[in-house]
């Protein structure tokens, strides 16, 4: 069994202790819109991919809006694809308003790949909460992290800043066992793009902010205003 | 000797491009921290529109013939341009924003001409003024400049349409209060500018040009406000407070990287 699961992302692995998102874990990105989530949730997918780990890629998007999104980034999942729960495009399609049906799909796919380690990228919780009530989807999240634990798998999950209420975006955080924060930071004149580690399952808290930016191997930290 | 007026003007002129330039610079600021194509679009969009209003009104002073005009003519359609990017690139985010991921008014489909008639209807003019600015010696004959007339503005109705027609209903489906906040300062900008630029000054100003042209200076002044927050408004901006975060143990007092110009003059005052 594998301790962690790589990020993708050499500077990200190295700020979790230098291996990644702890195994059987349900990891939380939130940001706004455009910051760069989904780029996360595509390294994520990509190592995985490398790795041959077993990838289920849950999106509301079609998913060659999803595929033309990561070549943007410089990630090519032409060779190597995710089995895809997807709006259009996907193995198994998404439907919003039937959570019942998404539930026992991502069920079904962790069951049959059980042998396997998996990992489960999504970028549906935004549009889920604004067309469920909340309660639903914390019970959909719930069986679905106790699902993650049950077999060899990791959870990374996207929220929107922005579109949900304050209350909302803690209890889901509560909900998960690691949860990064990207936000933008005015700083004088300029603006920085910042990443803070809320929490992490057996990782000691870690203090610090770090500025990052994208490029076409990933992701770059740098120690914005660090414990020294 | 230059008049009163025109010493109104220079200083409104210098007035609107510093300002402007800095609410571009601020929206190419925001566009370097986005990482999604659709978001550094608009934040570009923004940037453009701050640029091209400026140039725009700086081509009120140029004269309408010769390669000055060209330059003139070149700024107002710089300007509808960039109003159909900005258009395009948030009806776009707006439809990443709407849980539902609905097709307002079937955008993606028929963006790709809206493009093409925008194009077209820009070169055809630009091509009518430099072959009788430029390659013909004839003058311009009457049934010419009639559709010249009529043709000139009609880049910007594009935008302008594209933006009344579809806009509203796409910033309605989306759930992103961030991006509403975004489209309603940049409504009230442009309702700045419709009012004052297209309407107050061809009322009661067209007589004089200096008073004309102060008028459209001032309506930039007056816009500024709103297309500043919307620059602002196009991503949640934080503060980093070095002192809070160090009471929560979350950097040390000794902080690395002290962000604030306030915090450090702060430090240096102390």
């Amino acid at each position: 069994m594998h301790p962690m699961a790589s990020t993708g992302i050499t500077d990200l692995d190295k700020l979790l202790l230098g291996e990644g998102y702890p195994d059987r874990s349900a990891i939380l990105v939130t940001g706004a819109p455009g910051i760069g989530k989904e780029a996360l949730c595509y390294w994520f997918t990509r190592s995985g991919l490398l790795q041959g780990d077993f990838c289920l890629y849950v999106t509301r998007l079609a998913t060659r809006e999803v595929l033309k999104d990561a070549r943007a980034f410089g990630l090519d999942f032409e060779s190597r694809v995710p089995l895809w729960i997807a709006r259009e495009g996907g193995e198994i399609p998404y439907d919003y308003s039937d959570l019942a049906k998404l539930s026992f799909s991502i069920k079904e796919v962790l069951r049959k790949n059980s042998g396997r380690r998996m990992r489960v990228v999504t970028d549906v919780f935004s549009p889920l909460l604004l067309m469920n009530p909340p309660e639903n989807i914390f019970r959909f999240l719930s069986q679905l992290t106790a699902d993650i634990k049950q077999y060899d798998a990791v959870l990374l999950a996207t929220l929107e800043d922005g579109m949900h209420t304050t209350q909302v975006i803690t209890a889901m955080q509560a909900l998960f066992d690691g949860v990064l924060e990207l936000r933008v930071y005015e700083e004088g004149l300029s603006y920085v793009p910042i990443l803070k580690v809320r929490k992490m399952m057996g990782v000691p808290p870690l203090p610090g902010y770090f500025s990052f930016s994208f490029t076409k191997t990933g992701m770059e930290l740098g120690a914005y205003a660090k414990h020294t | 000797m230059l008049s009163t007026l025109d010493y109104l003007n220079l200083v409104v002129a210098v007035a609107v491009v510093a300002t402007y330039v800095y609410v571009a610079y601020a929206a190419f600021g925001i566009r370097r921290t986005l990482a999604g194509g659709v978001y550094r679009r608009q934040a570009l969009g923004v940037c453009l529109i701050a640029l091209t209003f400026a140039a725009d009104y700086l081509s009120n002073f140029l004269p309408y013939s010769g390669i000055l005009g060209f330059l003139s003519t070149a700024a107002f359609y710089a300007m509808a341009l960039v109003l159909l990017y900005w258009v395009d690139s948030s009806i776009l985010a707006s439809r990443r924003t709407d849980p539902l991921f609905r097709d307002t008014l079937r955008w993606n489909r028929i963006r790709p001409a809206v493009w093409v008639c925008e194009i077209s209807s820009i070169i055809v003019p630009f091509a009518l003024f430099i072959y009788y600015s430029f390659v013909s010696v004839a003058t311009i004959p009457d049934f010419v400049n009639n559709l010249l007339n009529y043709i000139f503005a009609v880049p910007i109705y594009i935008a302008a349409l594209a933006g009344v027609l579809v806009m509203p209903m796409a910033a309605r489906r989306s759930r992103d209060s961030t991006l509403r906040k975004h489209l309603e300062w940049f409504f009230v900008f442009i309702a700045t500018q419709l009012v004052l630029q297209g309407g107050v000054d061809q009322i009661f100003f067209s007589g004089s040009v200096s008073a004309y042209n102060l008028v459209d200076g001032i309506a930039l002044i007056v816009g500024l406000y709103p297309l500043y927050r919307s620059a602002k408004g196009l991503v949640p901006l934080y503060k980093f407070d070095v002192e809070k975060a160090a009471e929560m143990g979350e950097v040390a007092e000794t902080a690395q990287g002290i962000p604030s110009l306030s915090y450090r003059w702060k430090q240096r005052t102390k």
